[in-house]
C-alpha cells in the first residue's frame, strides 16, 4: 500500500484544484464498505502522493470530503462517511451506491453532486486563503 | 478472520484490528501510505478522541500523521464484551487534513503528558 513520503505542504490541501471537466462515468471506480458505511469514489487508478481528505464544509455534518493530491492539489476522488447512515437523508438517489454493483452513472451523479455541494459550501476556511 | 494486533485505548479499552477490516481500507485506499502499525500508534496515542455523530458507539481517534500537518482518523466500533466490558474493532481509518471542530471531545491528550 505505501507510497513514497514526501515532505507536506499543507497548504496545497487548502486549495483543491477540480479537473475542467469532471471524469467519465466508465472512467471513476466506486468502492463502498458495508461495515464502514463508507463510499470513496476515484478519479482515476494512479498511485498519489500524500493524498489526503479535506472535508466540504456542509452545514452540521461533514460527510463528503475531497480526495486532494498532496503535491498538485488536484482533487483525486470523492469520499461519503456515513453513507447509509446519515448523507442519503439527504441525497436519497445516493443510496444507490451501497446496492450490488451500481452503475457507472451513480457514481458520476454523486461526483457532480459533492462538487455543487462543494461550490455552495466549499472546505474550512477558504475565503482566507488566496483562491486559484 | 485474523486479528492483525490487539491494543489498549487511551481510555483502557481494548480494540482489535482484523484482517477484514484491513482489505477494505486498502481497496478504497491503496495510495495511501499509512501502515497498520501507524493505525495502532493512533489507538495507543490518540491525541483526541470524539464521538461518532451518527453511530453512538463508534468513536473517532485522532492523531498527527508522522508529526503532521496531516492527521490520521480512525474510526473505531465499540462492543460490549462479558469479560472486557467494551471492546472495539477498528473500522475505517483515514489521512486527513482538518477535522471539524464541532465534534463532541470524549478525551484529550493533557498538554503534560
Amino acid at each position: 500500500m505505501a507510497t513514497q513520503r514526501t515532505r507536506v505542504d499543507p497548504s496545497v490541501y487548502d486549495n483543491p484544484l477540480w479537473p475542467e471537466r469532471l471524469p467519465d462515468a466508465r472512467a471513476l471506480r466506486l468502492v463502498y464498505g458495508f461495515d464502514a458505511d463508507e463510499m470513496v469514489v476515484l478519479f482515476d487508478d494512479v498511485l498519489h502522493t500524500n493524498p489526503a481528505f479535506v472535508y466540504v464544509d456542509t452545514p452540521d455534518y461533514e460527510y463528503a470530503w475531497l480526495k486532494v493530491d498532496g503535491v498538485t492539489g488536484d482533487v483525486i476522488g470523492i469520499m461519503v462517511y456515513p453513507l447509509v447512515a446519515h448523507a442519503v437523508e439527504f441525497h436519497p438517489h445516493w443510496r444507490a451506491a451501497a446496492l450490488p454493483n451500481p452503475s457507472p452513472e451513480v457514481a458520476e451523479r454523486i461526483v457532480r453532486d459533492i462538487k455543487a455541494l462543494y461550490d455552495r459550501y466549499g472546505i474550512p476556511d477558504d475565503l482566507d486563503k488566496p483562491g486559484r | 478472520m485474523a486479528i492483525i494486533w490487539e491494543a489498549q485505548d487511551q481510555r483502557g479499552r481494548t480494540v482489535t484490528f482484523q484482517d477484514d477490516a484491513w482489505s477494505p481500507i486498502l481497496a478504497r485506499h491503496s495510495d495511501f501510505s499509512i501502515s497498520t502499525d501507524d493505525i495502532r500508534e493512533v489507538i495507543e496515542n490518540a491525541a483526541e478522541i470524539v464521538r461518532d455523530r451518527t453511530f453512538r458507539r463508534r468513536e473517532i481517534h485522532y492523531r498527527l500523521y508522522q508529526s503532521g500537518p496531516l492527521w490520521l482518523r480512525v474510526v473505531v466500533n465499540y462492543r460490549p464484551h462479558q469479560a472486557h466490558g467494551w471492546v472495539g474493532d477498528v473500522t475505517p481509518a483515514h489521512v486527513i487534513r482538518k477535522r471539524k471542530e464541532i465534534e463532541e471531545l470524549l478525551w484529550q491528550l493533557s498538554e503534560h503528558e
